[in-house]
């Protein structure tokens, strides 16, 4: 029982990596209907610059927020300059997949060019794990449980309670309708890229920080995995996106716990493809009348 | 333009670009062969993707080897050049790669090359090219090798897995556990320290395999420490070993660390120490390596020699306790003493002379430096070269090996704490 | 030409074909038939993975050191056509159970997390195919030819591979340009106008992920047959992204711009970058090519997304003069 106990924690510490980031991965496709497959890119690329900034002296914690910052940026520019610029050259559903593809292969290797194939760390030592009711968890695990439930809490405030989430979730269902509402298109969505970019930033330092040891290739070999949650929650849906973390996460570590550990990650898929095949649109379908993609 | 007419012009622009693409490499020498009255030795390895490290790591030994035989006057007058060639460290990108160095290098006298990743399908080529190939790969599969320009001076990865029970033993403890990873080069090593776990009577607490590059191995390392092992033999790629460690670290303790010539890879200890600390690590690592008397003339030639050559190999000094990087030194070393001894820096000539300048035999004079060979054998005088691995001994599979040591890490330097003997790494292999 | 100069010719024009026939499958469900494959990679692996097993024989000789299910000593052709038939195989396993009722981002991202399964998979279950060491050993069919000098018999085996690139081509061909590759180009361009003619969707899509799984398997027996080896580094989730290049480069749903785009970007680009002024760092050299790659995408998305030949518009005499876009 203690076993599964704290394998159930140790699923909560991967659930919350893994919900920071599905959660701005799925806010920003619910808005755009952008498959941004350079999302791991951007935690990566948000990571590097919180290790900058915290080889220079700074606490990781704001370098986190800075970091994070950055990262809202660089996702704002990649959609005025890239993507935005391709949308409305007529690219199509399909189209945008491969262009955001190709962003990640050239901005991943980018990092790896600069960065070379060392591996780094923070200075941040994480501490001994506290023991309390068969949980395992450190200081440092316990606040990135905390900062994934602020981030959720955040979105989905924002989402139901501020203009700027109904006009979001307008967007989203239908944006010919949004547009002639007089909601500005525009502006919401590099909110949403916004929005997404910084919760990219903060999932991609918390990665750096949770797995001790980073490189630049960690964001992206991460990313299948958020996909595969935000999947599973129904892509669009920023509750999904938290139930899908859960899963994927509480799964992979009591598969750890009582499987082969190296196949635990094909356990989490195999659940994510048994989901689907009875429930194809994910746990929380979103529910869109168009879905064209939005620059 | 007419529509037949633009496609036309497209395809051919295309068939031209790729035509010129190709034939580049046929017409272009390399720059080496074009100044004629220079060799090259290239360093056929891994500088991209996981295993990037591997290609850097083999420069530092080659690099320095180039330094010292040029300083000694060549090679049968000949100046020697190392050459980086990305191998890309899978199979389907090596054949490609190993083929466009065969053909666009006519000076190339023998290849560092074949790590784990891409032996089984780079050793053919050059076995068929006619071109010695000095292979760091531990794999069993060379065990029994039969290509006769295949070289092997490190000891097989079987071999190094018992070596790692047998030191556990020698090291008193009595409860163990072992950690590899799932990539090739940790799998060598894993079934025969197992086997020799069991086979010593040590009671094995746990056998873990690790899907490597994972952000959380945290189940599985609680499952380790519940076990209590006093020591862990271990091999896996440093990002599995950093995070890994860091989780045990956090969840109960790290305990003793049985590791192998890998943790002594600079890239390992950066990131397992930054990971657990270095100064942690450092206190509980043993590394259980070929013994080679660490003050012996031939290591501190090579580490004299890798600390002049920063600008080819950029911070040398973090190579100089590398095995691998050791290995290739040596192995450069041999093959010029070959060619030397043999008065022909022909491949297919020089690689019959190559156990002759390691082969122990009355009235061969033993040597340390290509230096000394060299004079050595202008004299007419038979070689042995004893390097800074150790004797190099090869068998009929052309597979040398040496004996182990443990080493630990003390005051900056990699120490000898005791060393193995044949009898006690038998014990463990059973044979 | 000198001896290693042919060996580097011969492999160069061994891997265009395995590369074209490898594309005109994924074309066959990407380019014409619009379904986003991102599992394409496995397809080629199984190919490879069924060649090598086929023709090393049992797994306890060769001095046991490889594990792997199966084995058997066929003799030429058949490695190859088993090949063929696992691709096909696992196609229809993986259609039946991803393309029926996802939508097509889904389906798209359900593909990516298959193909890692498979690597996750074939890596840590050491008995399938020997794990992240993979096969070795594999004899090229040629070898076995008497009284040819190896040379000779590399150049028949390349001669072998071409034949089979135009024998694939005519079928890609007729398949392509026939009523039945109109069907196909109806699934990508207007669903529903198919559906309501009384055709189903999702059928051709899997008869194509059937038929391009078979292709990609194809291909990878010649690649690992030529090869020798094959391991899970070499068919990571990324190397699907390069076929996805070729077919984008070289003209979706068109034959000949296919064939062009995958010698271009799976052979050119890796050859040709080796002779660009970056340096020779090899870290540089290698980033450079996946740089290159994403690019080269992008620019022709950009400027030319209908690719280097494009597909042949029909136009029907008689008609009302409406044409597709």
């Amino acid at each position: 029982m203690e076993v599964f106990v704290s394998a159930v924690g140790f699923g909560l510490v991967t659930a919350a990596l893994l919900a920071i980031s599905a959660v701005g991965f799925t806010l920003q496709f619910s808005v755009t209907n952008v498959l941004n497959l350079a999302f791991g890119s951007v935690m990566t690329g948000a990571g590097f610059v919180a290790y900058g900034l915290n080889l220079s002296g700074m606490n990781i914690w704001l370098a986190m927020i800075i970091a994070a910052l950055c990262g809202g940026v660089i996702s704002v520019l990649m959609n005025t300059l890239l993507y935005g610029p391709f949308i409305r050259h007529g690219m199509t559903l399909f189209g945008m997949v491969i262009v955001t593809i190709s962003t990640a292969v050239i901005s991943d290797h980018v990092i790896e060019a600069a960065v070379g194939p060392s591996f780094f760390s923070y200075n941040a030592p994480a501490g001994k794990a506290l023991h309390f009711a068969d949980f395992l968890l450190t200081r440092q695990d316990l606040t990135v449980i905390a900062i994934a439930v602020v981030v959720t809490l955040v979105t989905q405030l924002t989402l139901q309670r501020t203009r700027l989430g109904k006009s979001m979730r307008g967007l989203s269902v239908n944006p010919s309708l949004a547009r002639a509402c007089g909601i500005p298109t525009r502006r919401i969505v590099n909110f949403a890229w916004f929005g997404s970019g910084v919760m990219a930033g903060l999932g991609g330092v918390a990665l750096f920080l949770e797995s001790s040891t980073f490189s630049a290739t960690t964001g992206s070999d991460f990313l299948i995995v958020i996909i595969a949650a935000a999947v599973l929650g129904g892509i669009g849906s920023a509750r999904g996106a938290v139930l899908g973390a859960l899963i994927v996460g509480i799964v992979t570590e009591v598969g750890a716990a009582y499987w082969d550990p190296q196949l635990k990650d094909v356990l989490a898929f195999a659940v994510l493809i048994l989901v689907l095949l009875v429930r194809p649109q994910g746990l929380f379908p979103q529910l869109a009348t168009e879905r064209a993609v939005v620059g | 333009m007419k529509q037949r007419d633009r496609r036309i012009a497209v395809g051919s622009l295309a068939a031209a670009a790729l035509t010129t693409a190709a034939w580049g490499g046929f017409t272009q020498a390399s720059s080496a062969s074009a100044s004629g009255g220079t060799v090259e030795i290239a360093i056929f390895h891994t500088y991209s993707g996981a295993n990037a490290a591997y290609g850097p790591e083999a420069a530092a030994g080659c690099f320095p080897a180039e330094r010292l035989i040029n300083a000694a006057g060549g090679i049968l007058g000949h100046q020697l050049v190392c050459t980086p060639v990305d191998s890309k460290g899978d199979p389907a990108d090596a054949v490609p790669a190993a083929n466009r160095l065969i053909a666009s290098s006519s000076s190339l006298v023998g290849v560092l090359g074949g790590g784990s990743d891409e032996a089984s399908a780079v050793v053919p080529l050059f076995q068929q090219a006619r071109i010695p190939i000095f292979s760091t790969t531990g794999q069993a599969s060379f065990d029994h090798s039969t290509a006769s320009y295949f070289w092997r001076i490190l000891s097989p990865d079987a071999a190094q897995g018992n070596a790692m029970a047998a030191a556990a033993k020698k090291l008193g403890y009595s409860k163990v556990a072992t950690l590899f990873g799932n990539d090739a080069a940790a799998q060598g090593s894993a079934p025969s320290a197992i086997s020799g776990v069991r086979r010593l009577h040590l009671t094995l607490t746990a056998s873990q395999t690790l899907a490597i590059g994972q952000p959380s191995y945290r189940s599985e390392a609680e499952q380790l420490g519940a076990g209590n092992p006093q020591a862990i033999i271990t091999e896996a790629d440093p990002k599995t070993s950093a995070t890994y460690f860091a989780e045990l670290s956090q969840l109960s303790h790290v305990p003793v660390l049985i590791t192998d010539p890998v943790s002594q890879e600079p890239t390992w200890r950066t990131a397992v120490g930054g990971a657990i600390g270095t100064s942690l690590l450092n206190k509980q690592d043993y590394a259980v390596v070929a013994y080679s008397p660490p003050t012996s003339l031939a290591y501190r030639t090579y580490t004299a020699a890798l600390k002049a050559s920063s600008k080819q190999v950029p911070q040398p000094a973090q190579w100089d306790a590398d095995l691998y990087s050791v290995a290739d030194y040596d192995s450069a070393v041999i093959m010029a003493l070959a060619m030397d001894a043999s008065h022909s820096i022909k491949p297919s000539v020089y690689n019959g002379f190559v156990t002759k300048v390691t082969s122990p035999s009355a009235g061969a004079v033993v040597v340390h430096t290509y230096a000394a060979g060299e004079a050595a054998l202008a004299k007419g005088k038979h070689i042995q070269y004893v390097g800074a691995v150790g004797a190099t001994v090869f068998n009929q599979w052309h597979n040398s090996g040496q004996g182990f040591a443990i080493e630990e890490y003390v005051k900056g330097n990699w120490t000898v704490k005791s060393v193995l003997t044949a009898a006690e790494v038998n014990a463990a292999s059973g044979a | 030409m000198s001896a290693a100069t042919q060996y580097y010719t011969i492999t160069i024009l061994v891997y265009i074909c395995a590369n074209v026939i490898a594309a005109w499958g994924l074309d066959l469900q990407f380019g014409v038939t619009g379904v986003l494959n991102f599992a394409f990679i496995i397809f080629q692996a199984v190919g490879a993975y069924t060649a090598g097993v086929l023709s090393l024989g049992s797994s306890s000789g060769n001095g046991g050191f490889e594990q792997y299910i199966g084995g058997a000593n066929l003799p030429f052709p058949l490695p190859i056509i088993g090949a063929m038939l696992a691709g096909a195989a696992l196609a229809a396993i993986v259609g039946l159970i991803a393309l029926r009722r996802l939508r097509s981002d889904y389906q798209a991202m359900v593909m990516l997390v298959v193909s890692v399964v498979a690597t996750t998979v074939v890596t840590a279950e050491t008995g399938l195919a020997n794990g992240a060491a993979g096969l070795s050993l594999v004899a090229n069919p040629m070898y076995g030819l008497a009284g040819l000098s190896r040379q000779t018999q590399s150049w028949i085996f390349v001669a072998f591979c071409i034949v089979v690139m135009l024998v694939v081509g005519a079928v890609m061909y007729a398949v392509v340009y026939s009523p039945h590759g109109r069907v196909l180009r109806a699934v990508r361009e207007n669903e529903h106008a198919l559906e309501a003619l009384g055709r189903s969707a999702t059928h051709s899509r899997l008869e194509v992920f059937v038929i391009g799984g078979a292709l990609a398997g194809l291909s990878g027996a010649l690649l690992v047959e030529f090869i020798g080896a094959w391991a899970p580094s070499g068919w990571l989730y990324p190397e699907t992204f390069v076929f996805f290049t070729a077919v984008i480069v070289g003209g979706r749903g068109s034959v000949a711009g296919v064939a062009i785009g995958a010698a271009l970007i799976g052979v050119g680009i890796q050859q040709a970058v080796q002779y660009l002024p970056i340096g020779s760092d090899p870290t540089v050299l290698a980033a450079a090519e996946w740089i290159i790659t994403g690019v080269l995408t992008l620019v022709f998305l950009w400027v030319r997304p209908q690719g280097l030949l494009p597909e042949r518009r029909r136009r029907f005499a008689g008609g009302s003069g409406v044409v597709t876009r």
